[in-house]
């Protein structure tokens, strides 16, 4: 986009609107150093921030577009914060007013007329303080149609005959793109239509309407003529030909369909536009205008403490155009669905399964003990007896903050968990040996627990609860 | 589309009120994705006979393109609106209204309907007075956008209003008692049971937390409805009175002036 295109002309106008001079006195050529720090950087932000609106606006069809898509671009690029860009856009949210010199038509005299109307290029959403979304205004998008030079409905023939060019000289990579930028002419055209068959009061589009009239009719004739066009001329043999060659040296091109598909829902979109456009010329020459205007709702409301309405009247308004709700459950077909497969199902065919995958992963604590301190004990177990007041001592109760104590009495219990090969071990008790502090304020006490490698069968020779 | 088709298509459109294929800002609802295919595979017959099923319910499904603001691109919606011409159906009953809107035993059906209305009222000035939009213009369902905090603030000023300028200058007592009754967090309350019950109609929508919207089916309704619902209570209140303040008519000067920096 070119924005120097509208600075240019526009810089001098503003100047001279802006000047004070009186008439009759001397005058200066105009001063060129301009108030400001002069690094063009708000200027910059301020037009990608329009532009960024404008491709936004057209890819997501929104009330709304949200400026957090636009901050961190703008942040790293300029070295500017989020407030900076804030201040951008309420610069451009500001109405400017404007004074002009008009001619009356009746009394043929120049008069001064002052208007904010309509000068703002972008604004906020109404009845929020939230400044995290914004659009481009009327003024705003004009803004970019001039920095474009100009993309107007009344020029969509011109991309039409582009399509059947296209097709005509074999350029079929451009058509599925000038096809949809064909079709987004036609959708914004179509959503003004729907604007003024919604507002018929407005008077001044309505105007515009009727005087271009017949250029709207023939540039829709026109884009329908060509696209058709183009549509028939890829089914010729010929064209086809040239197209599968093109596809053959196009290994990451379209396929016809595409093609067709595309030249398809442009059609498709004429066609719904110019439905439209039958609509809005039935009224523009009906001049029907039983439109309801607005409507001072807030006056009414404050009326209704002043003429109550009949309570019929309210229940038949609610009942029509408040919230109503279907109070009866109706069922679901999904409801049906289930209660068949239960019938059809003779017995279940799975029966539940205990699934531990999940719990294999991770190690039990067992496993980590027995991981960390087997080789010691077996070791240790080599050398001579060990009683739990020795293993106790060896620092064998904890493992990296887990309490082991329970893993440790185990092997007492079941000494088969070291698995030491070929040799027995044997199990016996010192009465009253166990009397020691555990960490956290507990006591060993009772009969000490003595492991031993021996030649004979293991016996267990009195109880193990000495803990 | 097949009988059981129908049925899907149906009970969802009954809790949901609204389809749409590819919806743009939010995510699809349970089921809406099968239903849209449904809808958009079906014939113009299959179509005929659907709204045939709909009409004698008192109800008719409206379709909208990509042509239509809001819709996404190559996007459909269909709403379930009411079609006054037929009917409505028994099942459909606004009995819900009344138990949410009451906030202590022993509240009256009057008195409820009351705050309904005004709490109405003051949600169509926010989108549709204030604005300048006329009730025929579905495709500002858009901008149709509002916080809770501001239409809190815009029903408290309203009752506020109506209490101190309405005894002086004749108001209806009744009227005034019951709005004056509200203390503490009365209206905080009743404008969120307001608020959920149009969002579980289908009528608004929660944008973001706290931050509300028309929504396409609440829009279209009221420029079909408007004229044979609230046009005639409406018109007689404004013939009725006109000389009548609000709390914002001094407010509203200059409305050129408005945005910008601030």
């Amino acid at each position: 986009m070119d924005w120097l295109t509208i600075l240019a002309p526009v810089a001098r106008l503003v100047d001279l609107h802006d000047c004070d001079r009186t008439p009759g006195t001397v005058w200066n050529t105009p001063p060129e150093n301009r108030p400001g720090i002069e690094s063009g950087i708000w200027l910059s932000v301020a037009t990608e921030l329009l532009e960024y609106l404008y491709s936004r606006d057209l890819e997501v069809n929104e009330a709304w577009v949200p400026l957090s898509g636009i901050f961190s671009s703008l942040a790293t690029q300029h070295r500017i914060s989020e407030p900076d860009v804030i201040f951008v856009a309420s610069y451009l949210a500001t109405p400017s007013r404007l004074t002009t010199l008009t001619r009356n038509k009746d009394t043929d005299e120049l008069e001064r007329h002052t208007t904010k109307k309509d000068t703002a290029l972008i604004e906020w959403p109404r009845n929020t303080k939230a400044r995290d979304r914004c659009r481009l205004t009327a003024a705003g998008n004009r803004a970019i149609q001039f920095s474009q030079s100009t993309n107007n409905w009344l020029y969509a023939d011109n991309d039409a005959e582009k399509l059947l060019k296209a097709v005509e000289y074999g350029a079929f990579g451009d058509i599925p793109a000038l096809a949809e930028k064909t079709v987004a002419q036609i959708r914004q055209f179509s959503k003004a239509i729907t604007v003024l068959l919604e507002r018929r009061d407005l008077e001044g589009l309505l105007e515009g309407f009727r005087e271009h009239k017949d250029d709207y009719l023939a540039v829709l004739s026109g884009v329908q003529e060509s696209v058709q066009a183009a549509h028939e001329r890829f089914a010729l043999a010929e064209t086809i030909e040239r197209f599968e060659i093109w596809e053959a040296t196009h290994p990451n091109g379209f396929s016809a369909y595409t093609i067709i598909k595309a030249l398809g829902d442009v059609l498709q979109a004429i066609e719904r536009l110019s439905r439209r456009f039958q609509d809005l010329l039935s009224v523009l020459v009906s001049e029907k205008r039983n439109v309801i205007g607005s409507i001072p709702f807030d006056k009414v409301a404050v009326g209704l403490a002043f003429y109550p309405c009949a309570d019929e009247i309210v229940k038949h308004c609610i009942a029509q155009l408040g919230p109503i709700f279907s109070e009866i459950t109706m069922p679901s077909v999904v409801d049906f669905e289930g209660q068949l497969r239960r019938e059809l199902a003779d017995k279940p065919t799975m029966s539940p399964v205990f699934n531990n995958v999940a719990g294999e992963d991770i190690p039990s604590p067992l496993e980590r003990f027995l991981t960390a301190y087997r080789s010691e004990i077996a070791a240790t177990l080599n050398e001579g007896p060990l009683s739990l007041t020795d293993a106790v001592h060896r620092g064998w109760l904890e493992l990296d903050e887990l309490d082991t104590l329970p893993q440790l009495v185990g092997i007492y219990t079941t000494p088969e968990w070291l698995a030491i090969d070929s040799q027995t071990i044997e199990v016996s008790y010192v009465s009253g040996g166990l009397d020691m502090a555990l960490p956290g304020g507990h006591r060993l006490a009772g009969d000490d627990i003595l492991l031993r490698i021996g030649d004979i069968e293991p016996t267990l020779q009195g109880d193990t609860n000495g803990a | 589309m097949e009988l059981e088709d129908m049925g899907r298509v149906f009970q969802y459109l009954l809790k949901h009120r609204s389809v749409e294929y590819r919806p743009r800002g939010r995510r699809s609802n349970d089921g809406e994705p099968d239903v849209a295919n449904l809808l958009r595979g079906s014939s113009l017959d299959d179509f005929d006979q659907f709204q045939r099923f709909l009409r004698p319910q008192g109800l008719k499904l409206v379709e909208f393109d990509d042509h239509m603001r809001g819709v996404s691109t190559a996007g459909r919606a269909w709403v379930l609106a009411r079609d006054l011409d037929a009917t409505p159906a028994a099942f459909f009953s606004t009995e819900r209204l009344y138990r949410e809107m009451r906030i202590r035993d022993g509240e009256s059906r009057e008195a409820l309907a009351v705050w309904f209305l005004h709490i109405w009222l003051i949600y169509l000035s926010l989108i549709y007075t204030r604005p300048g939009r006329g009730i025929s213009e579905v495709s500002g369902y858009l901008d149709a956008t509002f916080s809770r905090e501001v239409l809190t603030e815009a029903v408290e000023e309203h009752v506020e209003h109506v209490r101190n300028s309405g005894m002086s200058e004749g108001a209806e007592g009744r009227i005034v008692a019951i709005l004056d009754s509200e203390k503490g967090q009365d209206i905080n309350r009743r404008v969120l049971a307001f608020l959920n019950l149009m969002k579980d109609a289908g009528l608004i929508q929660e944008a973001s937390a706290g931050e509300y919207q028309q929504t396409l089916l609440g829009a279209y309704e009221i420029s079909e409805h408007y004229g044979r619902t609230l046009k005639a209570p409406v018109d007689n209140i404004l013939q009725g009175i006109v000389n009548i303040t609000t709390p914002k008519s001094d407010q509203q000067a200059d409305k050129d002036d408005s945005d910008g920096i601030n």
